[in-house]
């Protein structure tokens, strides 16, 4: 008894390592980016828990699109108190 | 013609049928009554089978009468079965029986084998460990009556006084009886304490001069350190070969004991675990403090208490497990409820997919701390869900004989377990959560007497709500637990799931009414407003009741931080980590979670000088007036520096602490542990993997790897209190431990820019001038 399948936390470390060799292929700046990504990934871990994807990439993309979302929402934002400002 | 003898039933064992039972009454004096008793248990199987058993019994000379057919209730059908009842005359048979379950498997099955004689005997005349009770005797003090005067679940009850001794070595264990280490023993009367060293340079006077103040103090309770592991096994060991006979049991022992020196080491859940040989006294209790959980858990009283409640006799369960607790008051159930009771194993998990392993097999839900705008926070409340797991399981009926129980399996409207759609039995409530229902309703009258009582009321009551605590942690662990008798993989499933359910609900609640979620685990969430504005207790207090109302687990505010910080994780600084956190309640009061100082392995000195500078921080209501302490924080940084530069610091205090997870010739890497233990074998001193060991960082970048660490053990032999050591190590682990707290408080790059100059220019610390 006890837990049979692998948790998630230790799935995303695995699919993680498995981009080890992309993460080698990029540029430092792009490697940093790569990182926060990941970092995007892991703050979501509750999500992942949650769903259970057979493939736990689904929901580490999911995750990392979400960050992104919330980026460009945060970035629209900002962007439409400069334009209220110029336009003043 | 009988007498009655009247006292608190203090100890109880068994030699085969025959139960020893010492009374104690109120003004101290002792009897011993005996009485007999023939464990029941019950078999299942074909005919061929059962006759094979039963003559076996026969030749064995087991059986107190001929075996008769009898209808018992199955604990999982739900229904009633034939089964052979069997009364065995031999308890010691039970052990054979017991030994050989496994290869009975699926050809017969046996119940209530497993039952220990004495906790069996408690059971069939409804008594328990330090009940009040009234005993009629017939000549030679046999038992004719015994009843408890009062039920094992009074909440209030009196125990007996008792006169107690203390017995440990005057240094570490390690070093054996010598006469550098001597026995020593303290006797407490009134306010004046009595001590005693044993000669340990004569085995023959030691033993005498023992059996002396045995004599002469009588103790009923010996509370030891180390008793198990070392101290009575070598007093055993000595008076068999010396021929002295020992004072420490009361009774007269029929059997020799076997000396063991070696515990044994066991693997569970990835660390390891070390138990000390055991060593229990006939007719007066032995407790060693070093090998019990319960002990440092809870004291005597918490010892007391739980075994009132599972009846397991005092030396016994001040050497288990809370789960052993727990299982004993769950069979005490089981027999109330008529259930045959199955034998070690549990039922086994039903065929499951692999997606089906995947959707149903989740733990419990961790939110990460949001640092997105920083790892400090302002006006931040904690609200916990009270004893959420136990809660769940005696509301919800979650147990192993209910969840997919048979007899519910066509009924249309049972309780399902949110995400897994198992069903929950309407028909009868479970035996888990019913004696979880009766621990949760204990804990909570004692929790409430903790807060209304003072002085030495308030502390026992203290001692009991942590003592059962401990049953309520290890409750939901044990139905997963493989070798647990009552459990079964998907009632721990369902107990997650509703877990996860209802910190969801709980968090959706608190956004509903304005707030943010900054972090949660498993039973608990920290919340803040928008705009990180003070939060009213009120407020508070109707959320919880609004959680409550929905979820139907108690919800209480733990407290609200005036300010708290999120520690970074270790490998990755811009990471948040769940388990470390600290902060300030707005009532003054520090909470502090996974930092150096509340670690078992840091050194006594960090300990303590992190919790001067955490002194400091605690005067601080605002994360602005946090950041004006910076001067007052690092001069104290610099004086506990300079005390470790200046090598004024006594070893003991330096000392760190490690669990031994290897033999000392198993170990492929010379680490730390390693090496310390390495150097205690080549000195005889042998410790098993789950011991703890403690050293001292003598040199770590020595050439010579046994000039690096030197164990508690190697410094006491030096016979000092100053140890020349290694001042880069601790003043790099004091750095860390500084940083730790207030990296996210000092002035930017502060620690960046100092971090790199302090320890590659070791001569110089850099933010002196």
């Amino acid at each position: 008894m006890g837990r049979t399948v692998v948790p998630y936390s230790m799935k995303m470390d695995l699919v993680i390592s498995r981009f080890e060799a992309f993460r080698k292929g990029l540029r430092r700046n792009d490697r940093e980016k790569f990182d926060e990504l990941m970092r995007a990934a892991k703050i979501q871990v509750q999500a992942g828990v949650m769903a259970q994807h057979p493939n736990a990439f689904d929901s580490i993309s999911m995750a990392i699109h979400l960050e992104l979302k919330k980026q460009i929402d945060e970035l629209a934002v900002r962007l439409r108190e400069m334009e209220k400002i110029n336009v003043e | 013609m009988s007498n009655e003898i009247t006292g608190f039933l203090f100890d109880i064992y068994n030699i085969e049928d025959l139960i020893y039972i010492w009374v104690i009454d109120k003004n101290q004096n002792l009897s011993l009554v005996k009485d007999f008793y023939y464990p029941v248990i019950y078999a299942e199987g074909s005919s061929q089978i059962l006759n094979k058993l039963v003559h076996r019994l026969y030749e064995l000379n087991a059986l107190l009468r001929e075996p008769l057919m009898v209808r018992k209730k199955h604990f999982y059908k739900n229904s009633l079965i034939d089964v052979l009842e069997l009364v065995i005359s031999k308890p010691s048979v039970l052990q054979k029986i017991k030994l050989k379950l496994f290869a009975f498997y699926g050809k017969l099955d046996i119940y209530h084998s497993d039952i220990d004689p004495v906790v069996g005997y408690l059971y069939s005349k409804n008594i328990y460990p330090i009940a009040p009770v009234r005993i009629s005797c017939q000549k030679f003090n046999y038992v004719e009556n015994i009843t408890a005067t009062e039920p094992h679940e009074t909440y209030e009850y009196e125990i007996p006084p008792l006169r107690t001794m203390y017995i440990y070595l005057k240094h570490s264990h390690r070093l054996g009886i010598s006469k550098k280490n001597p026995v020593q023993l303290v006797v407490e009367k009134g306010l004046k304490k009595y001590r005693y060293e044993l000669p340990a340079q004569n085995p023959s006077a030691m033993i005498t001069s023992l059996n002396q103040i045995l004599l002469g103090e009588n103790p009923d309770v010996i509370l030891s350190h180390y008793g198990d592991q070392l101290i009575f096994p070598v007093f055993f060991g000595l008076a068999q070969k010396l021929k002295i006979p020992l004072n420490l049991d009361r009774d007269i022992v029929p059997s020799q004991r076997q000396i063991k020196l070696k515990g044994s080491s066991f693997n569970t859940y990835g660390s390891w675990i070390y138990r000390a040989p055991s060593y229990p006294l006939f007719g007066r209790w032995h407790i060693d403090a070093a090998n019990s959980f319960i002990f440092k858990e809870s004291r005597l009283s918490g010892i007391i208490e739980l075994a009132r409640i599972s009846r397991l006799p005092v030396q016994k369960i001040a050497r288990s497990s809370t789960g052993a607790a727990l299982t004993s008051i769950e069979t005490g159930m089981g027999i109330a409820k008529n259930y045959l009771i199955p034998w070690q194993k549990s039922e086994r998990e039903s065929p499951k997919t692999w997606y089906e392993l995947l959707q149903k097999d989740k733990g419990g839900l961790v939110f990460q701390p949001q640092i997105q705008y920083g790892n400090v926070a302002e006006n931040v409340a904690q609200l916990d869900f009270s004893q959420m797991y136990p809660s769940i399981m005696s509301f919800h009926n979650i147990s192993p004989e209910t969840i997919n129980c048979p007899c519910c399996a066509r009924e249309p409207d049972t309780e399902k377990v949110p995400e897994l759609n198992y069903h929950i039995c309407k028909k009868r409530r479970g035996v888990v959560s019913d004696s979880l229902y009766l621990v949760l309703d204990r804990r909570k009258y004692f929790k409430q007497k903790k807060i209304s009582s003072v002085g030495a009321e308030k502390k026992h009551a203290e001692i009991i709500v942590n003592s059962l605590k401990w049953i309520n942690v290890v409750s939901f662990g044990y139905l997963g637990f493989r070798n647990a008798k009552f459990g079964k993989l998907e009632s721990h499933e369902s107990v997650t799931a509703f877990g996860r359910d209802k910190l969801l609900r709980a968090m959706e609640i608190a956004e509903e009414s304005g707030f943010i979620l900054l972090h949660a685990i498993t039973d608990c969430i920290f919340i803040r407003k928008p705009d990180s504005s003070e939060i009213s207790k009120m407020d508070l207090e109707k959320l919880c009741q609004t959680i409550f109302m929905e979820t139907k687990v108690e919800m209480s505010i733990e407290g609200i931080f005036s300010w708290l910080l999120f520690c970074p994780s270790k490998a990755d600084p811009l990471l948040p980590v769940a388990n470390r956190y600290m902060g300030r309640f707005t009532n003054g009061e520090l909470k502090i979670r996974g930092i150096a100082a509340r670690r078992k392995d840091t050194p006594l000195f960090i300990k303590s000088a992190q919790m001067d500078i955490l002194k400091v921080m605690q005067r601080a209501s605002r994360i602005d007036d946090l950041k004006m302490l910076h001067e007052e924080i690092l001069s104290i940084y610099l004086h506990y520096d300079t005390m470790i530069e200046q090598q004024n610091i006594k070893w003991r205090d330096l000392l760190l602490r490690k669990t031994v997870s290897r033999f000392a010739d198993d170990y492929l890497v010379d680490n730390a542990t390693a090496l310390a233990i390495k150097k205690m074998k080549e000195k005889n001193i042998n410790v098993q993997p789950g011991e703890k060991v403690k050293y001292l960082v003598t040199n770590q970048k020595s050439q010579k790897k046994t000039k690096r660490y030197l164990s508690e053990e190697e410094a006491t032999l030096l016979n000092c209190d100053f140890i020349p050591f290694d001042v880069y190590f601790y003043r790099q682990l004091w750095f860390a431990s500084y940083k730790e707290i207030w990296e996210h408080f000092a002035p930017d790059g502060f620690f960046k820019k100092t971090e790199s100059e302090l320890f590659n220019k070791q001569s110089e610390l850099p933010f002196f001038s």
